[in-house]
């Protein structure tokens, strides 16, 4: 899966996979210079600092960035699943026309599940590990159907079915540690989807399954989604998930989106060095056996006191392209690609797509 | 499920032999083996005198046969012979035989233990749900005014001795300010009435002070399982967050806290001394010390036994509630 993404340039076996994007589906999701705070003993932890991307209906995006920039914790807020004394969130969140940034538990508890589902990244903890699996996502139907605990029993052993768990009447009538580790994911993706949810977020679903197991996953996800018609919002650190299921990607840094686009756009022509330096770090198959593996240089800074100017500057090897201290005195804006509508990146460099051309994609392979 | 629980009786059962096996080993063989004879003739005791009450309580017999007695006592009852010629009888289970009272130690058991039962489950009717109750509340409210004043007021009774704690409310509640009724025992089959009126201030001092023990722990329970991730999936549901709390939460903490609680109960069943002293009943606890202060040893290898066949039956229940509580656990 990884060498079709080194060779950047190369058409994505992932952008083929999927159907043509419809640019006039309906907006789905808005979010709109999204914060989210944590006051702790040692300061305010700015955990999401001003991030915006919008979901349309159908439609799969995919958001990247390493542990702690975020990802989680933004998506996180959609389902309202912050503990609301302890977390302090502004700017916007629009789900299907409700601003959710502010509401009411009560508004969140109907919108759970019903307009947005979730599935987190480990199914081992993520399921109650004494109730029957069957149970767990009937309860989930019962919450916002008035139907008998038969049926709900009955949608609970269908959707199993569906997702591909083989015996699904004996099945939901066991522990989730009768399970497997990809069967008790499919049986999370059956929760997520048993509501028939408009929006699915899928907290890096894959990384704590075993390889194979994984592209099972990706391949029924891709296939629920044509079903079922969910949009998707697949939270992820690897680059090869995306190149299998996204339409569109969002990279974020440090609590910050510093680009968006389409999957082909982002993953073959980005244009934040951010990215670069994502893209250089995957491993490659072709490459020469030994050769070292390409981190990008530093670590990400602390969120407790986030650094002045842009996020990433410390990290970046290209800030002296750009005139002056801007990097360092001023945040940039998250705006739009010259030339390329709909394509936003946050970054002072001037003509990023011609650093990309001569000196960054030659070294991927 | 059959096979599990017949196989957890055969081990109780193989522990309380091998407790009865102890104990016989320890009160009646050894340098303890002459104690019922100098207990008989106290002041007037000479060697000679030793080995004749010896002979004549059979004391001076083998240690098996005296053994296989006392093991033919606890199982069909045994005739109690001096010189030869029967002087009582001590019905199965038979725990021992006290020279000094002329009666059987299971009689003196069966009179105590009424007292301790009503004091522990009475106790336990109001500790049990009290705990979990303002344990929950208080974990799923952190930091709330409700949890600062139960974990204050915990904090302050869990370091404080029990006995000191029930002897101020003993002192304030009951003699002071009359708020509850004096204690004392009254036979339930005598007066409800007034069994119910004798024991309402121990429960209700002896309960809220377990109590205040149990909040400690039910409230970190509960926070730690508010933060796992299968709460946050149950939160994701849309589900009420009565249920997320009352129901998935609180689901994962029950197995813990019954164990500490059945463990508990075993313990405190075999005699409370501080309370049964404070509060002017008599138990197990204070039966053990009377046989003490008399070094009437027959009577204090019963107590002891009765404690330890109580231990082992919490045990066993606490195992048995496991299965039912969590079906994880795996059955062998």
């Amino acid at each position: 899966m990884t060498d079709t993404l080194a060779g950047a340039p190369a058409p994505l076996p992932g952008s083929t996979r999927r159907p043509p994007l419809d640019p006039n589906a309906e907006l789905l999701l808005e979010v709109k210079d999204l914060q989210v705070q944590f006051p702790t003993e040692d300061g305010m932890v700015n955990a999401v600092n001003g991030v915006s991307y919008e979901v349309r209906a159908g439609q799969t995006l995919a958001i990247v960035g390493e542990s702690g920039s975020g990802k989680s914790v933004s998506s996180m807020a959609i389902m309202g699943l912050h503990d609301p004394k302890r977390t302090r969130i502004s700017g916007s969140i629009l789900l299907d026309g409700q601003e959710l940034v502010g509401a009411s538990q009560e508004k969140f508890r109907s919108i759970r599940s019903a307009t947005a589902a979730m599935i987190f990244q480990d199914p081992q903890s993520s399921l109650h590990p004494l109730k029957k699996v069957g149970a767990q996502i009937a309860e989930a139907y019962q919450a916002h159907h008035k139907v008998s605990k038969a049926v709900a029993a009955k949608r609970a052993v269908e959707m199993l079915d569906r997702v591909g768990v083989p015996n699904p009447d004996k099945r939901a009538k066991q522990l989730p540690g009768e399970f497997s580790g990809g069967m008790r994911q499919r049986a999370m993706i059956a929760l997520g989807l048993v509501n028939d949810p408009k929006l699915l977020i899928a907290d890096e679903p894959t990384t704590a399954l075993d390889v194979t197991v994984q592209a099972q996953i990706l391949d029924l996800m891709n296939d629920l989604q044509a079903e079922f018609g969910s949009a998707i919002i697949m939270i992820t650190h690897d680059l090869a998930v995306v190149a299998e299921v996204a339409d569109h990607v969002l990279v974020m840094y440090a609590g910050r989106s510093v680009e968006f686009g389409t999957a082909p756009q982002v993953l073959a022509q980005p244009r934040h060095p951010y990215t670069w330096g994502l893209l250089s770090s995957v491993p490659s198959l072709t490459a020469d056996v030994g050769s070292e593996l390409k981190p990008i240089a530093g670590n990400p800074p602390s969120l407790l006191n986030l650094p002045s100017g842009c996020s990433f500057r410390p990290r970046c090897k290209y800030s002296d392209r750009v005139a002056g201290d801007r990097c360092a005195a001023e945040l940039p804006e998250f705006r739009e690609v010259p030339g390329e509508p709909g394509r936003l990146f946050r970054c002072h460099l001037e003509d990023p797509a011609t650093i990309f051309a001569d000196e960054v994609a030659p070294t991927l392979e | 499920m059959i096979v599990y629980i017949a196989r957890r009786l055969l081990l109780a059962i193989s522990v309380l032999f091998a407790t009865i096996v102890l104990t016989f080993g320890l009160f009646f063989t050894g340098p303890a083996k002459d104690a019922v004879a100098y207990q008989l003739c106290g002041t007037k005791c000479t060697n000679q005198i030793v080995e004749q009450t010896n002979h004549r309580l059979g004391l001076d017999r083998p240690v098996i046969s005296q053994f296989g007695d006392y093991i033919k006592g606890v199982v069909a009852g045994r005739d109690i012979k001096s010189d030869g010629v029967v002087t009582g009888h001590c019905d199965a289970p038979c725990l021992g035989w006290s020279y000094v009272q002329s009666q059987s130690v299971t009689t003196m058991v069966k009179q105590a233990l009424p007292v301790n039962l009503a004091i522990v489950f009475g106790a336990a009717f109001l500790y049990i749900p009290l705990g979990l109750l303002l344990g929950v509340m208080s974990g799923r409210t952190r930091g709330s005014p409700l949890d600062r004043t139960l974990v204050g007021v915990s904090q302050v009774v869990g370091n404080m001795p029990y006995y000191a704690v029930a002897l101020i409310l003993n002192l304030y509640l009951i003699f002071q300010w009359h708020l509850l009724p004096g204690t004392q025992y009254i036979p339930l089959t005598q007066d409800p009435g007034g069994w119910f009126k004798g024991f309402l201030g121990i429960w209700l001092i002896f309960g809220l002070f377990n109590a205040m023990l149990y909040v400690r722990y039910v409230r970190t329970f509960m926070i730690n399982t508010l933060s796992t991730d299968f709460v946050r999936t149950a939160r994701s549901k849309g589900i009420s967050e009565r249920k997320v709390v009352w129901n998935h939460a609180l689901r994962a903490t029950l197995a813990p806290y019954l164990t500490l609680i059945g463990l508990d109960i075993g313990l405190s069943l075999a005699g409370s001394i501080f309370t049964e002293q404070i509060f002017n009943v008599s138990g197990l606890g204070q039966l053990a010390i009377l046989s003490l202060r008399q070094s009437d040893l027959p009577v204090i290898a019963g107590t002891v036994l009765v404690g330890a066949v109580f231990i082992i039956l919490a045990n066993l229940i606490v195992d048995l509630l496991y299965v039912v509580v969590d079906p994880t656990v795996k059955l062998t």
